[in-house]
């Protein structure tokens, strides 16, 4: 499904990527694994298409199509979806507003029908209950006097409602305590499915332990130095990222 | 039809030779008060760069303008004027480039309201309004109420009796004809009595495009306990100077609630000015502006706070794309006896081009030493991660950007608790952001 071929990718002239290869396959859950600065952030906003990240090398094949050149939003009309670090606030704007215009400006971008305010509501019910999300979240604006587990379980009911291939978890677990990591975890394997796939950014291992990764790459200095099974996880857990820090110098 | 420049000397003798057929032009005190005027606008001139009250506003496109004398422009009964509100919840006035047209307004007024236009008043000679209503404080910062006061020509006398709650919104259309390049000088009086609530919506629009130069002054006085809602849609064409300035006086226990929208105009200058001078008077002056390609808009508010327990809160929000300007000028003054003062202002201007421009100046002035106030004010460009957020989950740029700045102005309207004006304000908003596509530079 996503075929990350030789990737280069610079931010601001700085070069940050420096040549990931990365192939997931349907159904598969996949996690990136590094300490600070190894460019997991810049490979997810490479990922989502933010104007800033500049691809200087190599390609991005998505359901075998070059998205690399694709706008932010044709992406996510292709079906990519990324889960922010730190969820944005937008006074003014309800969630319901929000999601309807998103979904439905993916829906035109595909070809397919528009949802009428009924249809809309009527599954947006459907999602707010298999997640257990209160419907009074939806009338508020957008992550607007959240708290920060709220936000995230927010940018997991986008998931459910905009229904992506391929979601990307820019370090979901950052801010979020034990029982909110549970939530999100828990959320996120429900929409678990042979169709889609997810990519896991993360800096610790203890997402992984709700959410359990069919690979994990452990990616330092812009490359992947290692990929392994669920196992490589627990290694670095306990030896941390020495082992790749001299190359992230 | 004798045409004229708009430099002082233009206005000085476009007064020449129109004071013998002004309206009231027999009264003695009035022929006094237009000539006092006169010599006071005279004196100070039109408002230049070196005036600290305009220093961000130029009236130099003004003065390059020539404008025609108003010439009756009785519209046909058949064109279509624009109505804010249906018939059946609001009863409209119309003027017709800043003439009262008797047979285009509605002609039953709710019970407790009474209304006559300036002209009709001052002609009939016999006419109550004496020289104190149409004196200003600080009449020498004000060379353009001056213009009004000597060249005033038509305006309406709208009263509210006591303990009337008037269900009806009265609505006031001030339309230009499209038919002369002209220029204008209304004068409305507006009291509240006692106890009473009102709701007033001055809508400024004009068929065609043409050119004119509306100065408009009202003078308000709201009475013991009453309330008065104060709203306005200003819409006119993008050639078209709109100047107005409104005087308030809030009595014991009052209340002023203002809300401007402003479009419109190549130039807009909303003065307000709120004296709360009574215990426990209050005002809100609240507003969004938004400005394109080469629109000016500046919005212009003084609050003096004379006496103990005095509140005002203020929110204006501005969106400008293009080369469009913005200016806020906020000044709140405690005086010193005004002791247990509220006041708080905020101003926030969004910048959708590198061209656009916004001016803030916050002034509080506090001498009292038991007081709450602040002021805030703000500009910035767009929130970038806002816009890549939206646009992540599917929305185009434009509409990721039309979502956020709709959001942005849709919270000062927040403040208005009708809500058929909320709605009506909130699809002005919407329809602006549709017609003008903000190209980011």
């Amino acid at each position: 499904m996503l075929e990350i071929k030789n990737l280069h990718a610079e931010v601001d002239g700085k070069a940050i990527l420096k040549g990931i290869d990365l192939n997931i396959n349907k159904g598969e859950v996949h996690a990136i694994m590094g300490p600070n600065g190894s460019g997991k952030s810049t490979l997810a906003n490479v990922l989502a298409g933010r104007d800033d990240y500049e691809v200087t090398e190599g390609g991005i094949l998505f359901d075998g199509k070059d998205i690399s050149e694709l706008e932010p939003e044709e992406r996510a009309g292709e079906g990519i979806f990324l889960a922010f670090q730190y969820p944005v606030e937008i006074p003014g704007v309800t969630n319901t507003t929000f999601l309807k215009e998103a979904l439905n400006a993916q829906r035109r971008y595909r070809g397919e029908e528009e949802l009428d305010g009924m249809e809309f509501v009527k599954m947006i019910r459907g999602k707010t209950k298999e997640l257990g999300i209160k419907d009074d979240m939806l009338k508020r604006a957008v992550n607007v006097g959240f708290s920060g587990g709220e936000k995230k379980r927010n940018d997991i009911l986008q998931m459910a409602v905009l229904n992506p291939k391929l979601a990307v978890l820019d370090e979901t677990d950052s801010g979020l305590d034990i029982d909110a990591l549970k939530v999100v975890a828990e959320g996120v394997n429900k929409l678990r499915a042979e169709n889609n796939a997810i990519l896991v950014i993360t800096h610790y291992q203890r997402l992984l332990n709700y959410i359990v990764p069919d690979q994990v790459h452990v990616l330092s200095n812009g490359k992947i130095r290692r990929s392994g099974g669920k196992e490589l996880a627990l290694e670095l857990e306990e030896k941390g990222y020495a082992d790749y820090s001299g190359e992230a110098a | 039809m004798v045409t004229l420049p708009s430099d002082k000397e233009a206005f000085i003798a476009h007064y020449d030779q129109s004071k013998d057929h002004l309206p009231g032009y027999n009264l003695a005190w009035l022929n006094e008060t237009r000539a006092k005027n006169i010599a006071l606008f005279n004196d100070i001139g039109l408002p230049s760069a070196k005036t600290e009250l305009w220093k961000f506003t130029s009236l130099n496109p003004l003065k390059k303008q020539a404008f025609s004398a108003p010439e009756t422009s009785e519209l046909a009964a058949n064109d279509e004027l624009p109505r804010l509100f249906d018939a059946a919840i609001s009863i409209r006035l119309v003027f017709i480039d800043g003439k009262y047209s008797e047979t285009l307004s509605d002609s039953s007024l709710p019970t407790g309201v009474t209304m006559a236009s300036l002209a009709a008043v001052l002609d009939s000679g016999n006419c109550d309004l004496d020289q104190t209503r149409l004196s200003r404080p600080r009449a020498e910062e004000q060379p353009l109420v001056a213009l009004n006061t000597a060249l005033m020509a038509d305006g309406y006398i709208l009263s509210i009796a006591k303990d009337v709650s008037v269900e009806k919104t009265i609505e006031i259309l001030h339309l230009g004809s499209g038919k002369a390049e002209s220029t204008h000088h209304t004068r409305n009086i507006i009291s509240v009595g006692s106890g009473s609530k009102a709701t007033i919506v001055e809508h400024n629009t004009e068929h065609g495009e043409n050119v004119y130069f509306s100065n408009a002054a009202t003078d308000i006085s709201i009475n013991e306990n009453a309330t008065l809602h104060h709203y306005r849609v200003q819409e006119s064409n993008k050639s078209a100077f709109l100047i107005s300035s409104t005087e308030v006086e809030v009595g014991k226990g009052a209340t002023y609630d203002s809300f401007l929208l402003n479009t419109g105009a190549r130039l807009a200058r909303s003065d307000i000015n709120v004296s709360l001078a009574a215990e426990n008077s209050a005002c809100h002056l609240n507003g969004t502006y938004m400005g394109t390609d080469d629109q000016h808009c500046d919005i212009t508010t003084r609050v003096d706070h004379k006496t103990p327990h005095t509140t005002c809160d203020e929110v204006i929000k501005g969106v400008l794309s293009g080369n469009a300007r913005g200016v806020f000028q906020g000044k709140i003054i405690v005086h010193e006896q005004a002791q247990k003062t509220v006041g708080n202002q905020s101003h926030r201007a969004m910048l959708l081009s590198d061209r656009a421009e916004v001016d803030a100046k916050p002034e509080l002035e506090i001498f009292a030493d038991d007081v709450i106030c602040s002021h805030g004010c703000t500009s910035g460009q767009i929130d970038e991660d806002a816009l890549f957020y939206l646009r992540s989950r599917g929305l185009s740029q434009e509409q990721a950007q039309a979502l956020l700045v709709n959001a942005f102005l849709a919270d000062a309207v927040e403040a208005v608790q009708n809500e058929d004006l909320k709605d009506l304000f909130l699809v002005r908003i919407s329809d602006w952001l549709e017609n003008n596509p903000n190209k980011p530079a």
